[in-house]
């Protein structure tokens, strides 16, 4: 088996690669698109090449010659259609026997339906959103399968583990006082972490029954947002009982990019806290309503503008008075679906290598490391990062 | 103004393109009369990308005559030959860092120049920031208290990346982050504090260049780290805790210099320095170059020199020698089958 995979200097495209090579024994012919954080895959003494998905060119000759391909590139917009439309033909012109790519739960939508614990469920990512060009590749592949390429689309939730974004951000959003627990923490945070990824991908090469639909891989475990905090929280130097929290309602609406502001006056009117204030003095109602009218003008002009550091802060009467929010965290929380992996158990014969608690485990390691934290150094360090 | 100055770029890749040659053309009385490259398309591409019109040259060979100076934008490895092809043409050079890939590399390029007394600077170009410079008065005048401890950091998740891709070969690029982005702290650290007395050093190289590293670098009174990542962001600059309190320096961003006293955890100033703000501050690849023209012209020193440069490599080669490996098999000790790191 010789495998190609594509995107392999990102986090996730790094550890198939390890995994393949030091773990499965395969042959493996990495490429990345471009060399900028390419270091860590040369430790393996393995072929490392450039390819430019997006070229035909490219991606024909990456191809040429390999079995198998696993497809972790990233890429915006169009390149990701664009892509994967030039990977597709030239595993179909170099008769590869197996593709496996990795999609993303984002197919379903911000947030995804209900009934999304399942695969099956209709895709319904908006137009122009990264989820949508996820279930655009997702729908091309799934048309290569039926048109003879082997296909396996493995699709993951949030990666955890060394090096994990969303741990890092969390962290982060931590530290700076930016992180709100949406009711109290209580919905699912679906995680996958990197060892149970690779393990996934390392099977669905090797297994006689796919189909090109959408397989979900998670840590299949029960974990909410409030465990996560809580698991984090030593680690970002924080108690977790004093991060604040906020209603769902509140945080659907300060998270909203299509609100006017009249929609979200009128939405943050609603919440109940705010209810409360209007009750209390004339004084307080007023100070409640200015701080209301700023939170929404804020609030639209960040929707507006698309201003990737737009922190909104809750008004004066919430329970979460006075904090900055990370919207794209809060949004994270209002996933309420917990995927199942069932359908990988069933056929793939995945069971994962790596719980939560190993995960964090291996995650705290590599982060004390790479940043510092816990060594004699740390409190120098973090006079930078403040 | 006097005739300009004729500038010859040694290579025309990424570091030439991004900060070199716009550099020069931004200065004024520099005009750049050569640019060279064993590729004379991508050097021809660049001329015209940038609306130039020099004398596009195969080698160093053809340079003298119609340069004043040159500057070596090559990888690494060809650092030395090309300077001393130029030294011994009578060209003074800008080299850009590292000096060399070796000490003896190095040394070979410091002897022609004492031979040939034409100058060569090394391209540290941060030290052109004029907070370096300030924090170097502070520290060596004691006005902010002796200094105790400090911490230099940089991380970026990719970023850099030549078209040659020569700083995924060690034997081209000399070592990895440390070299790439590390020798810029390297340097700091030596201009700040001297040549230090012992040092201990981690690596995730295993064999190839190093993507994370991390030295610990001792004085007699005094002892730091030097932090860098390729495959992590940290924030970059540098923390020294003194007897009178911490001074933080920012790499890129506002507000470049931060102090804060010792005993009062409120107290916090920040410089108002207009020329030391980010907004304020002139681009160091200017001022280098204007600060090598300078010295072509008068025959001073340059503000790096070739003895810096030297005294880079030797505290690398002092750093590789006794490299331990960083650890970074994180599932083993949760008992996770498989390496995934």
């Amino acid at each position: 088996m010789r495998v190609a995979v594509f995107g392999a200097s990102g986090l996730i495209g790094r550890a198939v690669v390890q995994r393949l090579v030091s773990h499965a024994g395969l042959e493996v012919q990495a490429f990345v698109h471009n060399t900028g954080n390419a270091w860590p895959l040369l430790r393996f003494g393995l072929s490392l090449r450039t390819a430019d998905l997006c070229s035909r060119r490219d991606a024909d000759e990456a191809v040429r010659g390999c079995t198998h391909v696993v497809n972790c590139a990233l890429g915006v917009d169009d390149e990701l259609v664009e892509g994967m439309r030039n990977l597709l033909e030239a595993c179909r012109r170099h008769h590869v026997e197996r593709l496996v790519h990795l999609s993303s739960v984002t197919v379903y939508g911000e947030p995804p339906a209900s009934e999304s614990t399942d695969e099956r469920a209709p895709a319904r990512a908006r137009r122009g959103t990264y989820g949508w060009y996820k279930m655009e590749q997702d729908r091309m592949v799934l048309r290569a399968q039926q048109q003879g390429l082997s296909s396996a689309v493995l699709c993951l939730p949030h990666v955890v583990g060394p090096g994990s974004r969303l741990l890092l951000a969390v962290l982060r959003a931590l530290r700076e006082q930016r992180f709100t627990l949406v009711d109290d923490g209580i919905y699912p945070v679906n995680v996958v972490d990197l060892a149970n990824v690779c393990h996934a991908v390392e099977l669905a090469l090797r297994c006689s029954r796919v189909d090109g639909r959408r397989v979900f891989i998670t840590n299949d475990d029960s974990l909410t947002w409030r465990d996560l905090i809580s698991a984090l929280a030593p680690l970002a130097e924080v108690v977790p009982d004093g991060v604040p929290v906020i209603a769902s309602d509140a945080a659907r609406a300060l998270t909203g990019d299509q609100l006017t502001l009249a929609q979200a006056a009128l939405t943050i009117l609603t919440f109940e806290q705010v209810k409360a204030v209007l009750r209390r003095t004339v004084l307080q109602r007023n100070l409640a309503l200015a701080a209301a009218i700023r939170t929404c003008r804020r609030l639209v002009r960040g929707a507006c503008v698309g201003r990737a550091d737009f922190t909104p802060r809750m008004a004066s009467g919430s329970r979460a008075e006075g904090a900055r929010l990370d919207p794209a965290l809060c949004l994270y929380q209002l996933r309420r679906v917990r995927h199942s992996c069932d359908r990988a158990k069933r056929e793939l014969g995945y069971l994962p290598v790596c719980s939560f608690a190993q995960s964090l485990s291996a995650f705290r390691r590599w982060y004390e490391t790479a940043h510092g934290v816990g060594t004699e150094w740390w409190p120098l360090l973090r006079e930078l990062s403040t | 103004m006097g005739e300009a100055f004729r500038i010859g770029i040694v290579g025309t890749g990424m570091i030439c393109q991004d900060a070199h040659l716009p550099a020069c053309l931004a200065t004024p009385g520099v005009r750049v009369t050569v640019l060279v490259d064993p590729e004379a398309d991508r050097a021809a591409a660049c001329a015209q990308r940038f609306g130039i019109n020099p004398l596009i040259a195969r080698d160093v060979a053809e340079l003298p005559g119609h340069v004043d100076g040159a500057i070596i934008a090559t990888p690494n490895h060809t650092h030395a030959d090309l300077a001393i092809a130029c030294l011994d043409a009578g060209i003074p050079v800008l080299i850009e860092k590292p000096l060399a890939t070796t000490l003896a590399d190095g040394a070979r390029i410091k002897d022609w120049a004492a031979k040939s007394k034409i100058p060569v600077a090394v391209g540290y170009c941060t030290r052109f920031w004029p907070s370096v410079v300030v924090v170097r008065e502070l520290l060596q005048s004691g006005k902010f208290g002796t200094p105790k401890r400090f911490a230099f950091q940089y991380g970026a998740a990719g970023g850099w990346t030549p078209y040659s891709a020569y700083h995924l070969r060690q034997e081209s690029s000399g070592g990895g982050a440390m070299v790439v982005n590390g020798t810029h702290y390297l340097d700091r650290a030596l201009y700040w504090f001297g040549y230090p007395q012992s040092v201990v050093y981690q690596d995730d190289s295993h064999g190839g260049p190093e993507a994370n590293a991390a030295a610990t670098i001792s004085y007699p009174e005094l002892t730091g780290t030097i932090r860098v990542s390729k495959t992590e962001e940290l924030t970059a600059g540098c923390v020294v805790e003194t007897d009178a309190g911490i001074l933080i320096h920012r790499d890129w961003r506002d507000p470049v210099l931060e102090f804060r006293l010792s005993g009062m955890s409120r107290s916090r100033f920040v410089t108002g320095d207009p020329g030391m703000s980010m907004a304020g501050r002139p681009n160091m690849y200017r001022l280098q170059i204007d600060d090598f023209v300078k010295c072509c012209r008068s025959g001073r020193q340059p503000q790096v020199g070739v003895d810096e440069g030297l005294a880079v490599i030797r505290l690398l080669e002092e750093l590789y020698g006794c490299r331990q490996t960083m650890p970074d098999d994180w599932y083993r000790a949760s008992g996770v089958e498989g390496r995934t790191t």
